[in-house]
């Protein structure tokens, strides 16, 4: 019976998600078209006369409705056909799936180190509250939040790369030197595994950490503080206090009893902070020179290249909608009470 | 030709852009901070390790017969005959495809630097061993045995078909070759294998000029037709992503898409082997970046870094920073067609008011010339004498008065548009906005990113707004064919004088040397007075290179020649 529910909850969540992208994209539409700017005035160049200028917007339909054109792509979309770049030239599909394994690589790192630290971090300021671990952790979370991404960046691009030379510079994935080779996973850190080319793991990992770290840092802050309210709370409560008296040990009573409890809400947290690192991910792959679709999507931005702009936001909507999904999902899975 | 700096704005889309609109709650906090902070960390570090401060002046870490270059940004397109928004791109180009002449390296002064760059009237052959103007033909001669990097034998008849197809294709030749006289492929003919014939309609000056841009590079039609299709007879989508077989100094070797373009030397180049083997064109969006890298020694070259940092750069004992006058103008551009610009008196006015001496020194910190002439420094004809606008707030005052709009009564509200991610122009604005305010005129600045300000600039929508211009093309008339003319697509603020008009007609396409230079100062002495554009100064082009690497050469398209240059 509960099974059934779920199944059907998680269909109706799946088919919830068509309309939400239709928005995204509509709302894309609509502020790229109002804006002033346009695509073909910068492949046209400046000698194209007022008249073939007109033409070639007309070709591209940039002098219809904004309705008129959304109605096309979507007609377009619906055949698997996202558009040509006018940056890159290339079919936007392709161009996300070049892109998407750099970027995914660097948030799913940085993801990681966030939450591996958030989560103990928060968990030992909650059980030593009020004392100077948990002033640390406030004052490190107050630091995380408060500090711009690209600010952070250059600090740590300063003192890693520039002053002490233990890291390598803003210059990618590897570096100049190496050559990239056709891609298994996408993800350079396993594929020179798979590989079992150590030399470029190492490479790859070096590349990664500040960038990681930045933004890492930066996500970090909210979840500790997020996992230390919860856990403050939680371990305050009467079936912990039951536990304790019972004798249970404390490290028991503190993982499998009050943090599973608390998951729920810090798994929330993770997921909207997942939303925010690939917006804030933007400002890192400029700084870092990283070939991912933050760089991408800001070129398109500032050349007005509307079909890569609805290509990125299309993918990004349709990522953090996967994220909520699984999140509700699982969170309706675990808990009891979620009504669905 | 081109808005150079524009193209290269546009690819760069510099971080300032970013960090203004989308966090500007935290630049306007952080900015200030951000130079103390960094001057302070350094201080503090240093004093920590004594030993480690000798690393900033660090040693070149790149091999000796491999220069990296961090450049602003992707490639628009590799077709030699499109590419025109993206200076990666072009310098790609220029390194993979020799043109049929070039022009002929010279040692020379422009204002008062010296430097090693080339001379725009004397011509070199480059793919052609020689070649000869007669009348209205231009013969080249082919070098014997002649091919592309994949050993395909080029002939006239090549390169026949290589220019057909810009002219089919309306590259961007088209416009510089129809300019100069020669408006259809028909006019380009193969006389033998080795001889190629260009008829111009008149005989005129300008052809062998236009005809070295990058632009007119020769791609092989046997390549055009393996990837030509049905709605797309010349392959000009194939060759956005995929360069052709060149016939250069350097074949591409590695193209990864927002991150580098990999050149290695042409094994089958006919001419002089480079000295590097490789060129790596790594792409740093961010400019502070790039200056960290070349500072560290990471690479070992970097173009147009912030004007405000090339005395700091100065003071590196491992850099070098070579800055190169030219006659680049900056314009405080005015749209002739909208109130208050339409009156000459108000433009003259604003030509007074603008404080030229505190742009020169403030935001471009002498990285730049005095420039007082739509013909810059460097320029043949360049004339400043015709000039009387020293900055004198009386005179513009009296000469708004005269047209009826005294002390900025019943003027319009007026607007200063600048690129957002444009720096100096940002300054120079704010400068102007202060002086103009003095005789009355109230302006405010507006900041657009790219696309919109290119968008609005060419359909001649904006009202006062700041841009430069270079031409490619080292000729008064070429430049002020397209700057000038009233029927010009680039004419941006619309300016038009019959009489100006009369002179471009008669000496662009004209042989008479003499009569050009002449000409050319009269139209010089008609345009300051007009005052369509205040000219505000000339900026030098900047490059700084690693101390060990040499053989630079100044070319008027602001492109990297690497065959050329070599380390030690």
């Amino acid at each position: 019976m509960g099974s059934t529910r779920l199944l059907l909850y998680s269909a109706r969540r799946v088919l919830l998600i068509v309309p939400v992208l239709l928005v995204a994209l509509f709302l894309t539409f609509a502020l790229t078209r109002i804006v002033p700017g346009n695509p073909v005035d910068r492949v046209a160049g400046p000698y194209l006369s007022l008249e073939r200028r007109a033409e070639l917007k007309h070709n591209a339909y940039l002098d219809r409705p904004f309705y008129e054109q959304f109605a096309l792509y979507l007609r377009d979309l619906s055949q698997g056909n996202m558009g040509t770049s006018y940056t890159t030239a290339q079919d936007v599909s392709k161009d996300l799936k070049q892109r998407f394994p750099a970027t995914f690589e660097l948030v799913t790192y940085g993801m990681l180190f966030a939450v591996l630290v958030a989560i103990p971090l928060g968990i030992a300021a909650a059980i030593k509250k009020d004392t100077w671990i948990d002033s640390v952790v406030r004052a490190v979370s107050v630091l995380g939040v408060s500090m711009p991404i690209f600010w952070l960046g250059l600090m740590l691009l300063y003192v890693f790369f520039y002053f002490l030379g233990w890291l390598p510079g803003p210059v990618g994935r590897t570096g100049t030197a190496v050559r990239f080779a056709q891609p298994i996973t996408g993800f350079l850190t396993v594929d020179s595994l798979l590989k079992g080319d150590f030399e470029l793991f190492g490479l790859a990992v070096k590349a990664l950490v500040l960038p990681c770290f930045t933004l890492g840092f930066v996500a970090m802050a909210p979840v500790a503080r997020m996992t230390r309210a919860v856990m403050v709370e939680v371990l305050q409560s009467d079936y912990v206090r039951t536990a304790r008296s019972l004798g249970l040990p404390f490290r028991v009573v503190v993982l499998r009893h009050a943090l599973k409890n608390a998951m729920i809400p810090i798994l929330t947290i993770i997921a909207a902070v997942y939303g925010y690192a690939l917006g804030g991910e933007v400002l890192v792959e400029i700084i870092f020179s990283w070939p991912g679709l933050g760089q991408y999507s800001y070129n398109a931005l500032l050349s007005s290249d509307f079909p890569a702009i609805q290509g990125f936001v299309l993918l990004v909507t349709f990522v953090y909608m996967v994220i909520y999904l699984v999140l509700d999902i699982t969170t309706a899975a675990l808990d009891p009470r979620v009504q669905y | 030709m081109s808005r150079v700096e524009r193209s290269r704005q546009e690819e760069v889309a510099a971080l300032e852009a970013f960090r203004a609109s989308l966090t500007r709650r935290d630049v306007l906090k952080l900015g200030a901070a951000a130079a103390v902070s960094f001057s302070v960390l350094d201080a503090v570090l240093a004093a920590c390790s004594p030993a480690n401060s000798t690393t900033t002046t660090s040693v070149s870490k790149t091999p000796t017969d491999t220069l990296v270059v961090a450049v602003e940004g992707d490639i628009d397109t590799f077709d030699p005959a499109f590419t025109v928004g993206s200076k990666p791109a072009q310098t790609t180009i220029q390194n993979t495809f020799d043109q049929l002449t070039q022009y002929r390296h010279q040692d020379k002064t422009v204002a008062g630097v010296s430097f090693s760059g080339v001379d725009t009237e004397a011509m070199d052959g480059m793919l052609a061993e020689s070649f000869e103007v007669k009348g209205n033909q231009a013969i080249f001669t082919l070098r014997q045995g002649l091919t592309y990097q994949d050993g395909t034998p080029i002939t006239a008849q090549v390169i026949e078909q290589g220019y057909k197809r810009v002219f089919a294709a309306q590259g961007i030749s088209y416009f510089l070759l129809s300019m100069a006289g020669v408006p259809d492929g028909n006019h380009v003919r193969a006389l033998d294998d080795r001889r190629l014939a260009i008829n111009m309609d008149s005989p005129n000056l300008l052809l062998m000029k236009n005809n070295t841009m990058h632009n007119t590079s020769s791609v092989d039609i046997k390549d055009v037709k393996a990837h030509a299709t049905a709605s797309d007879p010349w392959a000009t989508d194939y060759f956005k992503k995929h360069i052709a077989p060149g016939n250069g100094p350097f074949m591409l070797d590695e193209y990864v898409p927002g991150d580098r373009i990999v050149m290695k030397a042409n094994p089958n180049y006919y001419g002089t082997k480079p000295k590097l083997a490789k060129v790596i064109q790594k792409i740093v969006p961010d400019a502070a970046e790039r200056e960290l890298l070349i500072k560290r020694g990471e690479v070992d070259m970097i173009m147009v870094p912030p004007v405000q940092d090339l005395n700091t750069l100065k003071q590196d004992s491992g850099l070098q920073v070579l800055t190169f006058p030219n006659p680049r103008n900056l314009f405080l551009e005015m749209n002739n067609k909208m109130a208050p610009f339409d009156k000459k008196a108000v433009r003259q006015a604003v030509s007074y008011a603008v404080p030229y001496d505190s742009i020169l020194k403030d935001v471009f910190h002498g990285y730049a010339q005095t420039n007082r002439s739509m013909v810059g420094n460097g320029m043949p004809s360049s004339d400043f004498s015709f000039w009387n606008y020293n900055t004198d707030l009386k005179k513009a005052a009296d000469l708004l008065s005269s047209a009826g709009l005294a002390g900025g009564q019943g003027a319009p509200p007026i607007t200063i548009t600048v690129r957002a991610d444009w720096q100096e122009a940002e300054r120079a604005a704010v400068l102007i906005q202060s002086n103009l305010k003095k005789i009355g005129l109230n302006v405010s600045i507006q900041k657009v990113a790219f696309a919109p300000f290119n968008e609005q600039e060419q359909g001649r929508k904006l009202h006062m707004w700041i841009d430069e211009w270079l031409s490619w093309v080292n000729d008064p008339w070429y430049h002020m064919s397209w700057n000038a003319a009233s029927d010009s697509p680039t004419n941006y603020v619309s300016y038009s004088n019959p009489q100006v008009d009369a002179l471009i007609k008669k000496w662009t396409l004209s042989l008479d040397v003499q009569g050009r230079i002449q000409g050319s100062k009269e139209a010089q002495k008609l345009i300051v007075d007009d005052a369509p554009h205040a000219f505000l100064v000339g900026p030098n082009w900047n490059v700084v290179l690693r101390n060990n690497v040499k053989g630079y050469v100044y070319y008027n398209d602001e492109l990297n020649r690497y065959a050329y240059m070599y380390k030690v």
